[in-house]
């Protein structure tokens, strides 16, 4: 058999050899070779990874309907708030060739644009009189913008052939409507102006719907919607108001701005009844009258350290005089900030009972100028707040805008009408029992004692300060009661 | 004949690498034979099923890989703040409807088909080889020595392509997840033809013939 082996086929050249003569081959130790089978393995799961990050990638898919694609191309972005958010699939004509549709695949942490409600446009350049925008699509590639609506998950939408006028619309801005006869120089995207300032834009103008005269919808911004009331006056603030006389040429306009673009000028008197309802009609004016600009209400309409709309507290100056001592009498004073709340005045424990032994009968509180007889009825509260039951002639704090707080965190101090808020930055509070010890470098005196404390997250009231020996601090509303004290 | 583990005594081979002849005694079990001169394993096995395990994982490993790296895409073209996503599957199919029908088929043979063909017939001869007839083994063979010549260009392509597009900002190109997965795949099935003995192919025929003879 060896023999057969040999002659056959295999190694005809070695056959004029004798196979004893060959060289004998070495034995080696041969490693299992059934690691190789990892190979396979780790193919598999490199397929997987990658398989995993294409789909977690893959995002939500909506298809957007518009009527002019602008130049949008396959693999520009969605974008939102100024970053990419997704990217565009496929652009094609719609079967109907009324419109092209878009396939747009929004990445998995903004899935939430895709609902009801949010609309869409192609963002290109723009130049009109009111200004430039879509700059940066001159020369870059076109984008699709969006704009978050609140409504169900959805993924399909009808896009916007006109970026809207006002890209950040925010929950709690006003509609209103403007009728005039004529439509003079208004026009969509116009500013709408109080004392020449911004405060709402026009969203579009077109005739009414029996056509007897020119509306204009108008969105008021959400921070100045307490300036609208029923009694509000509108004119048409846009072109020139050129009068000629013996001193020459006068020229008024509302501004530059609305020379051009053409705007809406505002103004609301004294009393002027509560703030309107979304969709409330106005007149438009044709021009200012004299009395309308010289109305100077003062309407709260929010600092903008608070979140728009917040109220702000008008603490009142309270003063506690007696005198001290049998014989060699003294007369001792404390002064303090007091909030009128509900239930009474909310403030330092120590304006509503003299500190130490008072004489009989010398007590004598003032807030904002009325004498208040104290009756050691004020109910006292952990941490060294108190409220007197007592009504002083003021707007009263309701009991909505207060909360508990815990933590430290970003507050303004509000003491009164004159002085303006002092912002206290949460770096600045440190936990302490019942309340927030203040950083001694703000240097608080006496003269914050008893001021109210508003959250600037949400503008309500969580505390008051009060300053004792050059410390001050931050005291928390609470509701645990001090037993009365004993008269 | 002799048993699994040991191999027939006293048959010659030629050391693969230097070409002395070797007389081949028993090969116990784990054991290997190699060449006395230049130390090289002389490539005679018992059978090719054994033999071939590697090449059949390896292209196993390949073939998984494969439609991950013509799937997904391979590279991505940045221009004037447009990008584009490519994968060789899209691209293939692009050239081919936009009327570059010559670049098309050979890009579409040279990175799908050859690719796929070498892969598939090595593992056919390396896991099935014993099973099929002696002249479509030596067929299959031929096959995955074509292929194996061509299936390369893909990488070059890339490469030459980056080199052309890096143009600053203006055009960036950047490979994608598949070209990893195509690299791989590559490298694997290089890795499979060069670990697979095409001697092993004949090793039972030896006896066949002998035994007709």
């Amino acid at each position: 058999m060896n023999s057969e082996v040999n002659n056959s086929s295999e190694n005809p050249g070695d056959s004029v050899q004798n196979p004893a003569d060959l060289p004998e081959a070495i034995m080696r130790s041969d490693g299992r070779s059934s690691w190789i089978w990892i190979v396979p393995l780790l193919a598999l799961i490199l397929v997987g990874w990658i398989g995993y990050r294409a789909w977690s990638l893959r995002g939500t898919v909506i298809t957007i309907h518009l009527d002019e694609g602008y130049d949008l191309r396959v693999g520009d972005d969605v974008r939102y708030r100024g970053i990419a958010v997704g990217t565009i699939r496929s652009v094609v004509l719609s079967k109907e060739l009324d419109g092209i549709e878009i396939q747009a695949a929004l990445h998995t942490n903004a899935s939430g644009l895709a609902r009801g409600g949010s609309r869409f446009w192609v963002v290109r350049p723009q130049l009109d009189v009111t200004g430039v925008a879509g700059l940066e699509t001159i020369v870059g590639p076109r984008y699709l913008a969006v704009f978050p609506g609140d409504g169900p998950p959805s993924d399909r939408f009808v896009g916007l052939n006109e970026p809207p006028f006002v890209e950040s619309i925010e929950p709690g801005d006003l509609e209103i409507t403007l009728a005039t006869p004529r439509r003079g120089s208004l026009r969509a995207g116009a500013p709408v102006l109080y004392r020449q300032m911004q405060v709402g834009t026009i969203l579009s103008v077109g005739l009414a719907s029996d056509s007897s005269s020119v509306e204009a919808r108008v969105r008021i911004h959400k921070p100045y919607v307490r300036l609208i009331r029923p009694e509000t006056q509108f004119w048409n603030a846009g072109g020139i108001d050129a009068t000629f006389g013996i001193r020459g040429m006068s020229i008024q306009t509302e501004s530059i701005e609305s020379l051009l673009a053409g705007g809406v000028g505002l103004a609301t008197p004294q009393f002027a009844g509560e703030v309107v309802r979304n969709g409330h009609r106005f007149m438009l004016a044709d021009k200012a009258e004299e009395e309308w600009l010289a109305w100077a209400p003062a309407i709260p309409i929010g600092s903008s350290l608070l979140p728009a709309g917040a109220m702000m507290p008008t603490p009142m100056r309270a003063v506690i005089g007696w005198t001290e001592g049998r014989w060699i009498k003294s007369d001792r004073s404390q002064q303090g900030w007091v909030l009128q709340t509900k239930s009474g005045l909310l403030g330092p424990a120590d304006l509503f009972k003299p500190d130490g032994e008072a004489a009989d009968g010398g007590v004598q509180l003032v807030v904002a100028g009325e004498s208040i007889a104290l009756k050691g009825n004020h109910q006292v509260y952990v941490g060294g707040l108190a409220v007197l039951p007592e009504q002083v002639n003021t707007s009263i704090w309701p009991s909505s805008r207060r909360r508990h707080a815990t933590a430290p965190e970003d507050c303004l101090v509000f003491a009164g009408p004159t002085s303006k808020p002092l912002p206290l930055a949460a770096s600045r509070l440190t936990e302490a029992e019942g309340g927030w010890q203040v950083d001694p470098a703000l240097g608080l005196d006496e003269f914050w004692h008893g001021a109210p404390v508003i959250a600037r997250m949400d503008g309500t009231l969580v505390g008051l300060l009060l300053v004792e020996d050059e410390m001050a601090k931050v005291v928390l509303l609470s509701s645990e009661k001090v037993e009365a004290p004993k008269p | 004949m002799s048993s699994r583990t040991h191999h027939k005594s006293n048959s010659v081979a030629a050391c693969p690498c230097c070409g002395l002849v070797h007389r081949i005694g028993s090969i116990p079990a784990h054991m290997r034979a190699c060449c006395s001169r230049c130390n090289s394993r002389l490539h005679r096995r018992t059978g090719a099923l054994q033999c071939n395990r590697r090449t059949t994982a390896l292209a196993l490993a390949g073939l998984v890989l494969y439609p991950v790296a013509i799937g997904l895409p391979m590279i991505r073209v940045d221009q004037f703040g447009h990008h584009n996503d490519a994968s060789i599957l899209e691209g293939t199919a692009t050239l081919l409807s936009s009327g570059h029908v010559l670049v098309g088929v050979v890009v579409l043979l040279c990175s799908i088909v050859l690719p796929l063909g070498k892969l598939l017939s090595l593992l056919l001869l390396s896991a099935g080889g014993m099973m099929m007839r002696r002249e479509h083994r030596a067929l299959t063979y031929h096959i995955v020595e074509f292929t194996g010549r061509w299936g390369m260009l893909d990488v070059l392509l890339v490469a030459i392509l980056v080199a052309v597009l890096k143009l600053g900002d203006m055009v960036e190109v950047s490979a994608g997840p598949a070209a990893l997965a195509f690299t791989a795949c590559v490298v694997l099935s290089l890795l499979a033809s060069a670990a697979f003995d095409p001697h092993s192919l004949w090793s039972d025929v030896d006896t066949t013939s002998a035994n007709k003879a």
